[in-house]
């Protein structure tokens, strides 16, 4: 019996050959997925930094008049909560004392001091703050003179800065939340901790609330206000991404029973024999079913380990997976039963089926029209959205490789003006005001730093710091400012300072940035040399936003650079970069830098380069591109069964065609038409989820080109070239069939 | 004057079996006239049916040359498809219906392979001689709902639709019991006394006599007795 076993294994090596390589990358696609599902949320669980952590409560009494919150947080703080609750402000800023000159600025926040901090320091990318309570000190810089804590803000990785009277908060990676001034003092914002529901927060809140009658009016709810461009973006992410998880693990699930449906349809008559050879020397029903597992048993136990182990030792090679251990996640549990469950269907037909069996049959047989259809369909359209999803990362791999010059990984859009009238500094001071003031959510524009060039006045020149703008006026600018903005060391502020009256203020800033900001000048350098010699970098780099520091980290939102043109005869400036910094949406970005160069106007040269993590575009191509080389392999694999399976089915229709006036080329035609329905079908399917699947990557990639139909266009062209290959080749092979067998078989 | 209907010189036809060949059939040279009803008979493997397939245009033979109504046929493909559409008709012994057609649409096949009519007319003439045949009541049936006997009735339709002037007939009895083998035959003399040039094979000694001439078989050769 074994050798009955093992010779009708051996007359199958090559479809179990290839049916095994489609289980083991289907086992390998299916335990990627999952193991990426489940370490994202054990990630989520932990509160590691992930989208939508961060909400903002309002406290309102049964009036609706808004509570304040500080008193909220000092309490909580008190009580020793678990929550990780930060409150931006509990009173108004102090205006910095201009009679003094010594506080150029007040208020503080941990998003501020960080930035303090790695200005502070020539190697930027040191985010490892010392553990302990964030603070000045623990951070081991003595808070200035006339700088007062609104309070205790812990690790709070959101708020950044203050400036204008607002409140700019942010949550990882979404676009900035400008507070209104009039009303921050009763903001409170929440992030979430591990283990966490927000239901939970706002339950415990409110049992606060309820504790202190006394701090609150009667009636005071505390509600959770989905503030604008935090929790809604951080939902669509969620969304957008759930959505786009499921098209890709739907596409390869539907690869993956396609293809055992292939190998079991097609593998129920082969066993045909063997299992008439069996029943007829008195092999009992039950073993009968066990036999008839063999083949399958044996595919599985090679296929899904191999696919198995090469999943685990793709995953551990990727940053941030370490050690995977397989486990039972629910989509592998899924998906196990699902092939599981294939399996028991397709060997209770066999088994159910014996007595009808009779030797000769050839395979296929009982592979139907609309079977055979709809397993055309699927591999086709399950193939096209991974395809079309492989070409948009790679071709935004090569798009960002081409615009990387920089490695820390970060985003940046940059704008670029350059006037052939040499404009005053004044002029896009006035044009970025304006644009505040109508614009308020558009925090790049705030960012831009003009710094005094030739001889500007002290009065057109601000700074922005962290969010927060302030004036550097010669009669404002002081050494502990400097020291602590800039990291210019006293003494030489203080020798800068007294060199201000001269004109050379913003030499010695440019300098100190140079220095801090290394990495800056040579991404300008290379930007520039490529569109415009006149701009000479890093000499004329006179102004940076100490914040661009910490943009590089990924902490800060917002940073602006201007390009001044040093010229001697001239207070002009002639150029203009934007930076747009991580996070900030596209749109924005370019409704600001499309406002500033009209208001500049006479602009000659306007455009903007798109640079992105280099990093994280090539990890996500060689992630979709394994998926679409496996998916396209599964494909070809499911394909080419289901059109041999097609061929066998209808071996004889084709031959009674043969037999009553049909060519040859007309029954290849014949075959060739009845794949296209079902082909064109696919198609359409894959091309929607195609669609649909890259445009959810290019929603959560916004600062490259989203590349949707190209990719699209480019993956349904490959995949349908290739399933045309494959129905010219079962089309050439229908043609060439001897039709004799055929018709002559009983 | 007779007029001949096939006129093979020399075929022969031998298939790969592993690493050797087998021969089929071996110089064959046959003369059938037009309007006569030959029988092909020999055992099992002496090439009979090999040798129908190639006068049916089913298959080529590798040498020799075979000639319907006087033309050198089996070299072009679409001359092939064109004498087989128009003027051969097929009957074999496991009926060979279509299964995902009814048994008008089986009948109607070769009218709409070929283009001899639109499927409405197609559908009529098929609807026609089923009735002929006595089988109009199963047109719309599918052919597994139908007896044995009813489905060869019904292959013989589909082979006699397009008025073929040759009928080949490939073991038409051999699935069917007596009394539907006798009828099957009935049909074939029907046919053939309407002037159709039958040929039949059959290892079956009792429908040896059917033909007006009995060709007998034998390793893939012509010979003068069984």
């Amino acid at each position: 019996m074994l050798v009955l076993l093992l010779r009708d294994a051996w007359r199958q090596g090559v479809a179990l050959a290839l049916h095994g390589l489609a289980l083991a990358v289907s086992a390998f696609l299916v335990v990627l997925l999952a193991t990426i599902v489940g370490h994202l949320a054990r990630e989520d669980a932990a509160g590691a930094p992930c989208s939508g952590d961060v909400r903002r409560l309002e406290l309102r009494d049964s009036s609706g008049a808004l509570q304040l919150a500080p008193r909220v947080a000092t309490a909580t703080f008190d009580s020793g909560s678990s929550l990780r609750t930060y409150v931006l402000g509990s009173q108004r800023l102090v205006n910095p004392d201009a009679a003094t000159g010594e506080s150029t600025f007040v208020g503080a926040s941990d998003g501020l001091l960080r930035a303090l901090c790695l200005s502070n320091q020539a190697g930027v990318h040191n985010t490892n703050l010392p553990p302990g309570p964030r603070g000045f000190a623990g951070n081991g810089v003595v808070p200035p003179a006339g700088v007062q804590l609104v309070s205790r803000i812990q690790d709070f990785r959101g708020i950044s800065g203050v400036g204008d009277g607002a409140v700019w908060v942010r949550e990882r990676d979404v676009p900035w939340l400008r507070l209104d001034p009039e009303n921050w003092d009763e903001v409170l914002m929440v992030e979430r901790g591990p283990g966490q529901s927000w239901t939970d927060i706002e339950e415990e809140v409110d049992a606060f609330v309820r504790a202190r009658p006394g701090l609150f009016s009667p009636g005071t709810e505390a509600r959770w206000v989905l503030a604008s461009g935090i929790d809604n973006d951080a939902l669509q992410r969620g969304v957008r991404g759930l959505v786009l998880l499921g098209l890709v693990a739907g596409g390869i699930l539907a690869l993956v029973v396609a293809n055992l449906s292939v190998y079991f349809v097609g593998r129920h008559p082969r066993f045909a024999m063997t299992a008439t050879v069996l029943s007829a020397l008195g092999l009992s029903r039950l073993r009968l079913l066990l036999v008839a597992a063999f083949e399958p048993a044996f595919l599985v136990i090679l296929a899904l380990p191999a696919g198995t182990w090469a999943a685990k030792r793709y995953l551990e090679a990727q940053p941030g997976f370490g050690r995977v251990v397989i486990d039972t996640s629910p989509p592998m549990i899924a998906a196990l039963l699902l092939c599981l469950g294939v399996g028991l269907v397709a060997w209770r037909r066999v088994a159910a089926t014996r007595s009808s069996l009779r030797p000769g049959v050839g395979g296929f047989r009982r592979l139907s029209g609309r079977l055979a259809s709809s397993l055309v369909v699927v591999q086709i359209a399950a193939a096209v959205p991974l395809v079309a999803l492989s070409l948009q990362a790679g071709i935004g791999w090569r798009q960002a490789q081409a615009s990387q010059t920089l490695e820390p990984p970060t985003n940046v859009w940059m704008a670029r003006w350059q006037r052939d009238t040499p404009a005053p500094n004044g002029e896009l001071v006035e044009a970025i005001k304006a644009i505040e003031r109508d614009d308020p959510g558009a925090a790049i524009a705030s960012s831009i730093l003009p710094l005094p060039g030739g001889r500007a006045t002290a009065e057109e020149a601000f700074v922005v710091l962290g969010g927060m703008r302030l004036p550097v006026a010669r009669n404002q600018a002081s050494p502990r400012f400097l020291e602590l903005a800039f990291g210019v060391p006293h003494a030489r502020a203080e020798a800068w300072l007294g060199d201000t009256r001269d004109g050379t203020a913003a030499a010695v800033v440019s300098r100190s940035l140079a220095t801090a900001l290394s990495p800056l000048p040579a991404r300008f350098a290379l930007d520039f040399s490529a569109a415009d010699s006149d701009f000479e970098v890093p000499h004329d780099v006179v102004g940076v936003v100490p914040d661009v520091a910490s943009m590089w980290t990924g902490k800060a939102r917002h940073a602006g650079v201007v390009i001044t043109r040093w010229n001697e005869s001239s207070t002009a400036m002639s150029g203009v970069v934007l930076i747009q910094a991580p996070g900030v949406p596209v749109e924005r970005f370019q409704r600001v830098a499309r406002r500033l160069g009209a208001d500049l106007g006479d602009v000659s040269n306007a455009g903007t380069a798109v640079t992105r993590s280099v990093q994280a575009e090539r990890q996500m191509a060689e992630a979709f591109g394994l998926m679409a080389v496996v998916g396209v392999a599964c494909m070809l694999v499911g394909l080419i069964s289901v059109l041999r399976g097609v061929e066998v089915a209808r071996a004889l229709e084709f031959s009674v065609l043969f037999s009553v006036g049909a060519s040859r080329m007309d029954v290849a035609r014949i075959h060739l038409r009845s794949l296209a329905v079902p082909a064109a079908g696919g198609a359409i399917v894959g091309l929607g989820a195609a669609a649909l699947a890259t445009l959810l990557v290019a929603g959560r990639r916004p600062l490259l080109e989203p590349l949707v139909a190209p990719a699209c266009a480019a993956a349904l062209v490959s995949v349908a070239g290739l399933a045309v290959l494959c129905a010219l080749a079962s089309a050439s092979r229908v043609a060439r069939r001897n039709p004799m067998p055929a018709l002559r078989s009983e | 004057m007779t007029l001949v209907a096939i006129e093979a010189t020399g075929l022969c036809k031998s298939y790969p079996v592993g690493s050797e060949r087998y021969t089929a059939v071996s110089e064959v040279s046959l003369r059938i006239e037009k309007g006569e009803f030959v029988v092909l008979s020999g055992a099992s493997g002496s090439g009979k049916s090999t040798l129908l397939s190639i006068i049916g245009l089913l298959e080529r033979p590798d040498s020799g040359e075979l000639r319907l109504d006087g033309r050198v046929v089996g070299h072009d493909d679409a001359e092939a498809a064109r004498m087989r559409g128009q003027h051969i008709g097929f009957v074999f012994q496991a009926f060979n219906l279509v299964p995902q057609l009814t048994i008008e649409e089986n009948v109607a096949l070769p009218l709409q392979v070929n283009k001899m009519a639109s499927t409405r007319q197609a559908l009529a003439r098929s609807r026609d001689l089923l009735d002929q045949l006595g089988l109009v009541d199963q047109a719309r049936k599918f052919p597994e709902q139908l007896s044995g006997g009813q489905q060869q009735r019904a292959a013989i339709a589909r082979a006699l639709v397009t008025k073929p002037s040759l009928l080949l007939a490939d073991e038409p009895t051999g699935n069917l019991d007596s009394a539907s083998g006798a009828l099957v035959l009935q049909l074939l003399r029907k046919s053939h006394a309407a002037g159709t040039t039958v040929v039949m094979v059959t290892h079956d000694s009792r429908h040896v006599v059917e033909g007006d001439r009995v060709v007998h078989l034998r390793d893939g050769r012509v010979v003068e007795s069984p």
